[in-house]
């Protein structure tokens, strides 16, 4: 009987009841996209960047976050291999050797980063060979690289064409060669593919004097999600000769961006709910207002006010529910249509994305607990503005409300 | 049977100037009884009942409700002593307007928390008594107002309560329906010795009492038995 009361209450106005969970469900609908959309554009460009380059979990040797140098480099052993693998969550390992140093042509020359792949490996977990634009991928013995679309266009150089590049080798050896450009590359992050310059791991080593080492192992995972617990798990398998260090920790302006961009999310958040809230609350005054004189009449003939407060909660959590589930439910297909179809920007939006590394698009991606929260919110918002109302029911005098 | 007993029952409502609505008001009625009190707007009747049904409370005295002294109780057994001892018929009908006139009636048992079979078997039984075996799925608000009133007779009566308390219930109603509700009223006290009390202003009413108590100034000035 309870919820059958609750459940006809609610459509006694049957507007009211519609204009609350309408704004309700455009909140949660609002706020679910929002939410996917900005972590989804984060994401992606934390994957561009993060996969291209340091991968979500590096292994090093101990002390060449700081150094930087290919003095800290690392054996790529089958012993070290297993150890990692053997955590659960990773899915392979990857070795690169990262260095800076000059690309040069005739008439110009750039500050390049030179990462040095398994390109077996990296096709298989960045596709690194679907981002071909220009010539071919190429194979563990070739000694040619692959060039940043960004890095040819200010070389002015095409797949083909032969560079220079100068560096500095293991124990500061001068490190130069000259090397074919096997093909361009164009990859999802403006400020990589203006920097980056791809060689096959040997032709690093041969050049680098490096012997079988390389300066770092990229972990690949199964969920990037868990990266840190993964990290921690790695740390504790590996000795104190090895550092761990997962993508926030490699790349911390990134991830400062990131997190600062959510809180200024969680600001408009809390606006766009505290608005919703008062919208709720007045939906609630109006309510206790007009069933002032049917409260006094059921708390007359023996009703509870337990079982009073108990409909009146029901009515305000229903109708959320009802709000929350539409919601969520039309956030589905706008997030499928930008997780599919991301939206290329153009003009000023464009420009500004580029200046902060990012890909120019609008993306979503699809977070369960962006949809479980966003509907766990407006629940818990119900509730709390249910605490008036079961304020008023405990303080019903029936002689008052009946004359009301 | 006493089923009420008012002790030099007072209710003075507080402010700048005293109000005195009910002064040392003894008052016995017993089972059987169908009773008016009557008297002029702000005689006391509306509190005198408010204060037997336990929805006021008296500044002094008692009232002693199947041997239990209700001035003394605590809201909540208050409540679920008004739940299954006392009938409430309203001067607006009050009901329930989302439950249709058998729900109305089960919702008292509900809360008393019969068995469904017995519920569904009282509210029919009853709704029937009172001429509307139509109407039962009907809602309030298609039902004309002496209808509902009905419906509000029937609810007061689901419990089984030691009485029924109608606060002015003809006020709202037309002369035919006024005349259909006592004649309904009149049969259940006989029929089933259910003990009804009005208070009113309707000589209607008034005619088919068999007690009549007139109160003035917060006082009984006579009570007249037919």
């Amino acid at each position: 009987m309870i919820l059958k009361l609750a459940w006809r209450n609610i459509w006694r106005n049957k507007r009211r009841t519609l204009i609350t969970a309408t704004m309700i469900f455009m909140a949660v609908m609002l706020a679910t996209v929002m939410q996917c959309v900005q972590r989804g554009v984060y994401d992606r460009n934390i994957d561009n960047l993060v996969s291209y380059s340091t991968g979500y979990i590096q292994v090093n040797a101990a002390g060449h976050h700081e150094d930087k140098t290919l003095e800290t480099s690392v054996a790529f052993t089958p012993e070290l291999i297993e150890k990692i693998m053997s955590v659960e969550g990773v899915k392979d390992v990857s070795p690169k050797i990262e260095n800076v140093g000059l690309s040069a042509t005739d008439n110009s020359s750039k500050e390049t980063l030179i990462l040095a792949v398994d390109p077996k490996r990296e096709a298989g977990s960045t596709k690194l060979d679907q981002r071909i634009v220009e010539g071919r991928y190429f194979n563990e013995k070739d000694n040619a690289v692959l060039i940043g679309s960004g890095l040819a266009k200010r070389l002015n150089v095409s797949a083909g064409d032969t560079i220079v590049l100068l560096s500095i080798g293991y124990q500061q050896a001068s490190a130069n060669g000259l090397f074919p450009i096997a093909g361009v590359v164009e990859l999802a992050s403006p400020e990589l593919n203006k920097r980056i310059m791809y060689l096959p791991i040997a032709a690093a080593q041969n050049l680098f004097l490096l012997g079988d080492q390389v300066s770092s192992i990229s972990v690949l995972l199964d969920d990037k999600l868990e990266y840190k617990r993964i990290a921690a798990e790695i740390e504790g398998k590996l000795g104190e000769e090895y550092e761990v260090l997962h993508w926030q920790e490699l790349v911390p302006e990134l991830a400062q961006l990131a997190e600062g961009d959510k809180t200024s999310g969680k600001m408009f958040m809390l606006v766009l709910y505290i608005i919703i809230s008062f919208g709720v609350f007045g939906t609630v005054l109006m309510m206790l207002a007009e069933r002032k004189r049917e409260f006094g009449v059921v708390t007359s003939i023996g009703m509870k006010r337990r079982s009073l407060a108990i409909i009146v909660v029901l009515e305000n959590l229903i109708i959320s529910f009802l709000g929350a589930i539409v919601g969520m439910i039309l956030a589905l297909p706008v997030v499928n249509w930008l997780h599919t179809s991301p939206v290329s920007l153009a003009g000023d939006m464009k420009q500004a994305y580029e200046k902060l590394g990012f890909e120019p698009v609008i993306t979503a991606n699809f977070y369960p607990d962006v949809f479980i929260g966003n509907a766990s919110l407006v629940f818990v918002i119900a509730l709390l503005l249910s605490l008036y109302p079961l304020f008023k029911i405990s303080r019903i005098n029936p002689i008052e409300y009946l004359r009301s | 049977m006493n089923v009420i007993e008012t002790k030099s029952l007072s209710k003075v409502y507080p402010g700048a100037i005293d109000v005195v609505a009910l002064n040392e008001v003894d008052l016995v009625i017993e089972k059987g009884e169908f009773t008016a009190i009557v008297g002029p707007s702000g005689s006391g009747k509306t509190t005198l009942l408010n204060i037997i049904g336990g929805l006021d409370s008296a500044s002094s005295g008692s009232v002693i409700v199947a041997g239990e002294d209700i001035c003394t109780m605590k809201e909540n057994k208050l409540i679920n002593f008004r739940l299954h001892n006392i009938g409430f018929v309203f001067q607006a009908y009050n009901l329930i307007p989302v439950l249709t006139a058998k729900e109305n009636v089960e919702f008292i048992m509900m809360m008393q928390k019969w068995d469904k079979q017995k519920r569904e078997e009282r509210s029919t039984s009853l709704l029937k008594s009172v001429g509307l075996a139509e109407q039962i799925d009907k809602r309030p608000m298609q039902m004309s107002g002496g209808q509902q009133q009905r419906v509000a007779v029937a609810r007061a009566l689901a419990s089984k309560p030691q009485f029924v308390l109608a606060d002015e219930p003809t006020a709202n109603l037309d002369s035919k329906s006024t005349k259909n509700l006592l004649d309904i009223m009149a049969r259940l006290n006989k029929e089933e010795e259910t003990t009804f009390v009005f208070s009113t202003h309707d000589q209607r009413v008034i005619d088919r009492a068999r007690r009549v108590i007139t109160l003035e100034d917060g006082q009984i000035v006579s009570d007249e038995r037919r």
